[in-house]
């Protein structure tokens, strides 16, 4: 199982900045394993939702996992969606994106 | 029969033996060995966390996985033997060792070097909008003391590179203010603007203290120019100036007990006793140790950072070091970026690239800016010399030689005359660095042979050793024949000899992880048996049955009976030796010896040993090696940068030195700009796309940067001509 770029690089960690009320996807790819799902924290201030790239409706990763078992030992793209709420205040939070 | 098991227990040590197939899956946390043979198909799944060691044998199919879950891996090692063919898939994330032996095919396919990451550790910043000020609106700056406000002339704000907190130095309109420059007092700092005639203050400093204040008088054109300016800064730097009053070492308990006796208490003039402050912590981590300093003894609310977890086992900080310098060395490759906000301490990597395929940081025009300054140093510069701490054995491979001599005794040609020979097969580990120098060696195996004068051999033993993948010896078996005398011609009452098997030695040594210290291991039981043939006779003086081993009752006259139940081969000797390691570095030894022969218990005491049981599994070392910035490149003679990784595992190394040569090749631009008003946005972390002229109606972009220090500087506050300006500086990502 490995979480990787969209350049095939394994990725660990990384920044996002977003303003008030702003959407930004993202990609990353996913070397699949049956038994493993797709999910992340719950974030405060945030929605984060996923989906297969050649899925057209994302899913709340954050209450509702994506079970990879159907793309076991594939490796696949897919969109992240990061869904700011309207903030006053700059705010910040740490999360971690699963797929274990 | 198939056997199926599970484990999942802190430690466990597991052995399957299978004549026809076997499924195992093992999971756990800690210590694991297993040992598994079936006869036809293995097929294993071995999870683990600190140390794995397999064994595998079968003669058809073996399919295994090791794998090692989470960065708390440390070895891996297996061993597999097929008669047949097999796969094997092993994953390590730090050390791995595996040896193959097959007699038909082998496919094995080892993974080592990269980590598979399953988890992605985001930060993420949300901003309101619509945060640039500038002069165009009505800007100002107000200092409050204890929540009443002060005036003031004059502010500026630093957030210098490599430091951490904000500095801010302020012009006292009032000279008589300087009373309340006390470091009792709490500053505020806001800056303002005024929108459609209201003010709106965003703090830019919160709970301040002072630092330092001074006061100066003067004349100037006739008029006095007193000044009072003090500088004042976040309780940041208050709480990560903390320090400990004693020695203190965080330390992993899964590896390590530490006891205080091994420290030196340090007594002050007042006679004041201050004794190291050992702190064990199970399964220590870089997150634990954040936790121990930045929450529980420097007193943030909590701390958060994208720096990767990874394994510690000790960290040291000397009493009256700050906290932060004691454990900067485990973090400081990251280049971190150190902030607080709401009480909470950010700690964020910033070597950190943008991954391709996420957004873009947020586009600074510089059409806004006053000036924008780009500058980059070359570096030739095309690899780095890692060094990493790793386990290793001082050897990496061995070749086996074989000395053989004969030697003669007698008279040729008389019945006296024996030729003597004797082989050894020496095994020689040497390294790949110097192929040719032997760095230990060890006898595999010794054959002694001696033969008569009719070129008959009467007597042969043969010794061999089996040693593990770390090279320690595991079993010794010595098979002893000789022509001895068997049977007696009932014509002619003559003794007739035999060539026959009279004596077997085995030595069996079994190791297992030192429950106290993790990444030792020890000799767990040593068993040597003496099995030979045995001389049975009744018809002796004793009551019962007479029992002796052959080769002695022959050498002691007891030969009588030769018939064929006046012998049997079977057990003469049995010695154990069971170690139980003390949490206090010593061991409990218990011995036992059984002569079979007699039926009797020669020994059966338990006692203390003085000293460390544990010997290496493998030898903890510094390890050096070169990284360049991807799989394949070819070296081209370049400059190499070095950096030691200390305790940040190897795979996350890697990929931080890969970051670090690919910003030195491709990017490294410092970026200043400078405004005039405020950019609320921006601030250390920040990532932003500078956006240069524009040129045939394209904006040029100038790169992404990376924000590591601002300044502000407000002038002539309360005054018409009052200007604030701003500048900051970024690294290129």
């Amino acid at each position: 199982m490995a979480i990787l770029d969209i350049e095939g690089n394994p990725i660990g960690s990384l920044s996002l900045h977003l303003e008030s009320a702003e959407v930004a996807t993202a990609q990353i790819q996913i070397r699949c394993i049956a038994g493993k799902f797709l999910r992340c924290d719950p974030v405060d201030d945030a929605l984060i939702e996923a989906k297969l790239s050649t899925d057209t409706l994302y899913v709340n990763i954050e209450t509702t996992p994506i079970d990879l078992t159907p793309f076991d030992t594939l490796n696949k793209i897919f969109d992240l969606r990061f869904t700011a709420s309207s903030v006053l205040l700059r705010v910040f939070h740490d999360f971690k994106v699963y797929a274990r | 029969m198939p056997i199926i098991e599970e484990f999942k227990a802190v430690q466990s040590m597991a052995q399957f033996n299978g004549s026809t197939s076997i499924f195992a899956n093992l999971g756990q946390h800690q210590g694991m060995a297993a040992q598994i043979h079936g006869s036809t198909q293995v097929t294993a799944n071995l999870a683990n966390r600190i140390s794995l060691s397999a064994n595998f044998q079968s003669s058809t199919t073996i399919d295994c996985v090791l794998r090692k879950q989470g960065e708390r891996n440390i070895d891996l090692s297996a061993n597999i033997q097929s008669s047949t063919d097999f796969e094997a898939t092993l994953r390590a994330k730090y050390g791995l060792y595996a040896r193959f032996d097959g007699s038909t095919v082998i496919s094995p396919n080892i993974i080592a070097s990269e980590a598979e990451k399953d988890e992605l550790n985001i930060h993420l910043e949300i901003y309101p909008s619509s945060s640039f000020l500038d002069n165009n609106q009505v800007l100002s700056g107000r200092l409050l003391i204890n929540d009443e406000e002060v005036f003031i002339t004059g502010l500026t704000i630093n957030a210098n590179r490599n430091q951490v907190g904000t500095e801010i130095s302020i012009d006292l309109a009032r000279t008589i203010d300087r009373a309340l420059l006390v470091t009792s007092n709490i500053f505020k700092v806001q800056l303002g603007a005024a929108v459609s005639g209201v003010m709106t203050w965003y703090t830019v400093l919160d709970t301040g203290v002072l630092i330092k204040d001074s006061y100066s008088i003067g004349w100037n054109n006739n008029a006095p120019t007193d000044k009072v300016v003090f500088t004042t800064n976040q309780q940041l730097r208050d709480k990560l100036n903390k320090a400990p009053m004693r020695e203190t070492v965080f330390y992993n308990s899964y590896y390590t007990t530490l006891n205080s006796d091994s420290y030196e208490t340090v007594y002050d003039t007042e006679g004041r006793a201050y004794s190291v402050d050992l702190v064990p912590i199970a399964g220590m981590t870089l997150y634990s140790i954040f936790y121990n300093v930045f929450v529980l003894r420097c007193g943030f609310t909590s701390y958060q950072t994208n720096i990767e977890d990874f394994e510690v086992k000790n960290c040291t900080i000397d009493n009256g070091q700050r906290y932060l310098e004691g454990i900067g060395g485990l973090f400081g490759n990251f280049n971190p970026i150190i902030f607080e906000d709401s009480g909470i301490l950010y700690i964020l990597d910033a070597t950190q690239l943008l991954p391709p395929g996420f957004p873009a940081p947020k586009q600074i025009t510089t059409r806004r800016y006053s000036s924008v300054n780009i500058t980059k140093d070359q570096q030739d510069v095309e690899g780095y010399i890692v060094t990493y701490s790793g386990t290793d054995k001082d050897w990496d491979f061995y070749v086996v030689t074989l000395k053989e001599s004969t030697v003669p005794s007698g008279t040729f040609g008389d019945t006296n005359y024996l030729t003597h020979y004797v082989g050894t097969y020496t095994r020689e580990y040497r390294r790949f660095s110097q192929p040719f120098v032997t760095v230990n060696s060890v006898i595999e195996k010794t054959i002694k042979r001696v033969r008569n004068s009719d070129d008959e051999i009467i007597f042969e033993s043969r010794e061999t050793f089996v040693f593990d993948y770390l090279g320690r010896e595991v079993r010794r078996d010595k098979y002893v024949d000789q022509s001895i005398p068997w049977l007696k011609d009932n014509l002619t009452g003559e003794i007739i000899y035999s060539f026959q098997n009279v004596r077997f030695e085995n030595d069996i040594s079994e190791y297992a992880q030192d429950p106290y210290e993790r990444d030792k291991q020890y000799r767990k039981t040593y068993t040597k048996t003496i099995r030979g043939l045995i001389y049975i006779d009744n018809s002796q003086y004793l009551n019962g049955q007479f029992q002796q081993e052959w080769l002695i009752a022959w050498g002691s006259g007891n030969l009588t009976r030769f018939d064929d139940v006046n012998k049997k081969f079977g057990p003469i000797w049995t010695r154990t030796e069971t170690e139980y390691p003390q949490a206090n570095g010593t061991c409990r030894l218990h011995e036992r010896e059984f002569d079979h022969v007699n039926d009797l218990v020669l020994l059966d005491q338990e006692g203390e040993q003085v000293g460390a049981t544990s010997i290496n599994g493998s030898v903890p070392k510094q390890l050096k090696t070169i990284v360049y910035e991807y799989d394949g490149y070819v070296p081209q003679g370049k400059t190499l940068l070095s950096m030691s990784l200390n305790e940040i595992p190897f795979t996350i190394g890697k990929a931080l030195v890969r970051r670090l040569l690919k910003s030195i090749r491709t990017k490294g631009h410092d970026l200043t700009m400078e405004y005039t008003g405020i950019n609320l946005d921006i601030h250390r972390g920040t990532p932003i796309c500078a956006i240069g002229r524009n040129v045939n109606g394209e904006d040029e972009v100038l790169g992404n940067f990376l924000v590591d220090a601002y300044s502000i500087v407000a002038k002539n506050l309360g005054q018409e001509t009052q200007t604030i300006n701003s500048t900051f500086q970024g690294k290129e990502i």
